[in-house]
């Protein structure tokens, strides 16, 4: 665990689609969500899988580490923007 | 400083041109050795420039880092014989390799001599079949290995100039995927770094003439000189466990330019 994102704010689609334990493990966005957050930054979890995606989230809070979940289906604008703008 | 080369040992060709002090600050390969060293790895800093290149070995050694110096002209086959039974000897490994030494080369294709060509073309290009074979050679005894090639941006796409430079950075790219292809069985892994324009030793004359730099900066979509910093970095990431499964690519760091 080091500080290479140290101060950063991230946004990552589809990295809510599978938990620590998966049969396959991680995916990319996931696995990318748990190395940014040990390298210090604060991530936001996204997906359409909410289920999953929530539960994920936890496991990263758990290990103390700064995420969030929020849902993103990424081919719609207006999800897009209220993520964004609020 | 952290530790993401700790326990590895990395030659890097060319990484003795300059101080930390110098004018034109410290070339790729004395970042990269300068970051190398803060990650935790063994060093050792090879160049034709022995004054220079000691010195700055020395100043590293102050800053408690663990580096050595060796003179290698990578153009010489017997000198990098040499420098891999030295290192085996001393070190008794080889993690990681940095074919960083090279030469410019600015005339275009009808004021290239065959002296112009070879020089380039022995430096730059086997150089880097001179290191990676011979690298090659002792890293599979360890069946692990990295080995990061220095091209060019000029290597991926031309200019109206610098004809035998351009061959010989082009080269470099195709040797390194073939290069990858041959060691992968022995789980060596081999890379390109594609540098664009950076403010170092190397591109230090054209600072004399201000339209130039103008000129040059204008066609950067990032708008400035790349640090030297920043390519040491692409380095340390090719060199670390953490692209253990990459291997044959080029990684380009030129700001955007050969994105337009
Ligand atoms: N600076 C740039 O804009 C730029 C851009 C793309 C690629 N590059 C490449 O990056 C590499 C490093 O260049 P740099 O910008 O750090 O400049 P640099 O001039 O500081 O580094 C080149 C080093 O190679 C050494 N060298 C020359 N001939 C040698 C030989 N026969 N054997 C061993 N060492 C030798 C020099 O003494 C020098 O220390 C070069 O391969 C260069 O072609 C530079």
């Amino acid at each position: 665990m080091t500080n290479r994102l140290d101060g950063k704010v991230a946004l990552i689609t589809g990295s809510g689609g599978a938990l620590f334990d998966s049969e396959f493990g991680l995916g990319f966005g996931g696995s990318s969500a748990f190395r940014f957050c040990q390298e210090g930054a604060t991530v936001i979890v996204s997906d359409i899988n909410d289920d999953i995606g929530q539960q994920f989230t936890e496991e990263l809070k758990e290990k103390g580490f700064n995420a969030h979940y929020k849902h993103l289906d990424t081919t719609n604008e207006t999800e897009w923007k209220k993520l964004l703008i609020g | 400083m952290t530790n993401r080369l700790e326990g590895k040992v990395a030659l890097i060709t060319g990484s003795g041109g300059a101080l930390f002090d110098s004018e034109s600050g410290l070339g790729f390969g004395g970042s990269s050795a300068f970051r190398f060293c803060q990650e935790e790895a063994t060093v050792i800093v090879s160049d034709i420039n022995d004054d220079i290149g000691r010195q700055f070995t020395e100043e590293l050694k102050e800053k408690g880092l663990n580096a050595h110096y060796q003179h290698l002209d990578v153009s010489k086959e017997s000198e990098w014989k040499k420098i891999i039974n030295w290192i085996e000897k001393d070190f008794g490994r080889l993690d990681i390799l940095v074919n960083n030494a090279g030469v410019t080369s600015s005339p275009d294709i009808f004021n290239t001599n065959e002296s112009d060509w070879n020089k380039a073309n022995n430096i730059n290009s086997k150089g880097c079949f001179l290191g990676t074979k011979h690298a090659g050679i002792l890293m599979k005894k360890n069946n692990s290995g990295s080995i990061i090639n220095i091209s060019s941006a000029y290597g991926i796409v031309a200019s109206k100039a610098s004809f035998a430079y351009h061959a010989s950075k082009g080269s470099v790219i195709a040797m390194s995927k073939a290069a990858a292809i041959q060691l992968a069985p022995h789980k060596v892994r081999v890379n390109t770094v594609c540098p664009g324009w950076s403010d170092t030793h190397f591109t230090m004359p054209l600072f004399d003439n201000p339209e130039r730099v103008k000129t040059i900066i204008n066609t950067v979509p990032l708008g400035d000189w790349i640090p030297s910093d920043q390519i040491a970095w692409g380095v340390v990431y090719l060199a670390s466990d953490e692209s253990e499964w990459v291997t044959g690519t080029e990684l380009v760091i030129d700001a955007g330019w050969t994105a337009q």
